[in-house]
């Protein structure tokens, strides 16, 4: 699959979350990726693995709106 | 026409153009020519105890049929009696009353050498003086030169030395063999420098000559070390002119030296933070005369800005040059191909596909030929196929504006370790 494919899916499946009101409630980087917990405002948690470039830059992204609508 | 005067911590000149204290400053009959043909200053080869040059001294490096890409010596500091160029220096203070004259000295870490020396320059009228601790060769072996240069500690005590006796600005030259420039031009400071100027010569072996197996040049049949220098050093000076400049503690007027040889390049190191340039590779290749292109192409630019002096120039692109951690990672481009001027090479599609990301497609039109394609989204914006295309202009890097705000590296962590803030630091690691 090209990197941008892998992206794409990545960013959809993030995407996806946000769009259920998850939030990134923490993340561990490591030589895989970077592992995202979220968790959903109703208590339920969900797992993320994001491998590509451009993913590990868009949850920060994401991460950044967030606080700045939680603050 | 712009005034083109700069003054360097008070040493004043007609133009920013000042030749090196190399082969080109090393008589008086050399220097009054170059003020004629119209530079503006120039520093004095190298004095101090008159040394004894081997014969065979230089080598180029050509690249690709441009000669002199790059210029390796192994010459050292003037070979001259002390009083011979004094009296040249006098007479030539005198005819040229309006251009600068920087002596360049170097002796041992002495104090009263550097006072000796210092007054009996003074007395005869300069304008200022350079502090030579960049020589890479010979004289670093008699602990002068690079060898006082790459020591902070001999840098600051041998400049507050020639302090204590010069009434003349004092530039201390900065040698670019040393691991971080700046803790030599602090040291500079803390030493009472006024100014600093940079680079000297980088360390080098010009070649191996794969018939005699010689080095190049080779005295008799063996070779030692010698200092770089010309075109293919500008990148490197221009770091390390950018890296002063933009280093508060070092916070002095700059003279920027290394592979300086047009106006451009003086334009952009003065914009990188120096006051005024230095030139010694492009002046031995071409000439005195190639200074009078140098004025008029800076005049021409200066008149396009509508700058009225030279001097609005300096260190208006420092704020511009930061850590990487500072660059914004939102921020994208991408390459697209003309297919009217692309002439079908096919060298960026190779670069592309052997050494970047695979994303230049060959396609094949309604018409049955083939042209090339860049796929924007798997593109990352390396530069790399406009880099090796022949053709100016066949291939251009489109600024692609993303729906993110700009984020650095360092935002980028700070999110990260804020999340992880008095939480499960396991969990909530950042790197
Ligand atoms: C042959 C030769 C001799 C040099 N001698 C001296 C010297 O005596 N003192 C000095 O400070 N720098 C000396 N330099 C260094 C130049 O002043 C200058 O710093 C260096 O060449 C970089 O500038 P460029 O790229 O314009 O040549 C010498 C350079 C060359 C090529
Ligand atoms: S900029 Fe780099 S990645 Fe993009 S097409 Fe050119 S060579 Fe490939
Ligand atoms: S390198 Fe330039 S000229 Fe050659 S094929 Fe690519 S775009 Fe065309």
């Amino acid at each position: 699959m090209s990197e941008f494919a892998q992206f794409k899916l990545e960013k959809q499946k993030l995407d996806d979350f946000v769009a259920q009101k998850f939030k990134i409630v923490g993340v561990k980087e490591d030589l895989e990726g970077a592992w995202l917990d979220l968790e959903h405002p109703g208590g339920e948690t969900a797992n993320l693995h994001l491998t590509t470039a451009n993913a590990r830059k868009y949850y920060v992204s994401l991460l950044l709106k967030q606080e700045q609508t939680q603050a | 026409m712009a005034d083109l005067r700069i003054n360097l911590a008070g040493i004043v000149s007609p133009n920013p153009f000042w030749l090196a204290s190399a082969p080109p400053t090393n008589t008086g009959y050399q220097v009054q020519r170059a003020f004629e043909a119209g530079w503006g200053g120039a520093v004095w080869k190298t004095l101090g105890d008159p040394i004894i040059n081997t014969s065979s001294r230089f080598a180029a490096i050509h690249f690709n049929g441009q000669r002199v890409a790059g210029f390796n010596n192994i010459e050292l500091i003037t070979d001259r009696p002390l009083e011979i160029n004094l009296k040249e220096i006098y007479e030539t203070k005198k005819r040229f009353p309006n251009h600068a004259i920087v002596v360049s000295l170097m002796v041992e870490p002495n104090r009263e050498k550097w006072h000796e020396i210092v007054k009996k320059v003074e007395a005869v009228g300069v304008d200022g003086l350079e502090l030579n601790f960049g020589c890479p060769h010979g004289m670093a072996e008699r602990g002068m030169g690079a060898a006082s240069g790459q020591q902070p500690d001999l840098v600051e005590v041998q400049t507050m030395w020639v302090k204590e006796a010069a009434t003349t600005p004092v530039i201390v030259k900065l040698t670019p063999n040393i691991t971080d420039i700046t803790s030599t031009a602090k040291a500079a400071v803390r030493g009472g420098a006024d100014a600093i100027s940079l680079i000297n010569t980088i360390n080098s072996l010009a070649g191996v000559d794969i018939d005699s197996w010689n080095t190049i040049p080779h005295v008799g049949g063996k070779g030692s070390h010698g200092g770089y220098c010309g075109p293919a050093v500008k990148p490197i000076a221009l770091h390390m002119v950018a890296d002063c400049a933009r280093n508060p503690e070092v916070g002095v007027p700059i003279s920027g030296i290394g592979g300086i040889s047009n106006w451009r390049d003086a334009v952009e190191f003065m914009l990188m933070g120096a006051t005024g340039v230095q030139v010694c590779t492009a002046a031995m290749h071409h000439g005195f005369r190639i200074v009078e292109d140098m004025i008029d192409g800076l005049n021409n630019y200066l008149d396009e800005k509508g700058l009225a002096s030279v001097t609005e120039l300096i260190g208006k692109s420092v704020p511009r040059y930061s850590d990487w951690g500072n660059l914004d990672l939102n921020y994208a481009v991408v390459a697209r191909i003309d297919t009217d001027t692309c002439i079908n090479c096919n060298k960026c599609h190779i670069a592309c596909e052997d050494t970047s990301h695979q994303c230049i497609d060959m396609l094949t039109d309604d018409q049955g030929q083939s042209y090339l394609q860049v796929r924007e989204e798997d593109c990352v914006g390396c530069n790399l196929c406009a880099i090796v295309c022949p053709v100016d202009g066949a291939i251009s890097m489109i600024e692609v504006s993303g729906n993110d705000a700009p984020m650095t590296w360092n935002e980028r962590q700070e999110a990260i370790g804020k999340l992880s803030e008095g939480e499960d630091s396991t969990k909530k690691e950042a790197v």
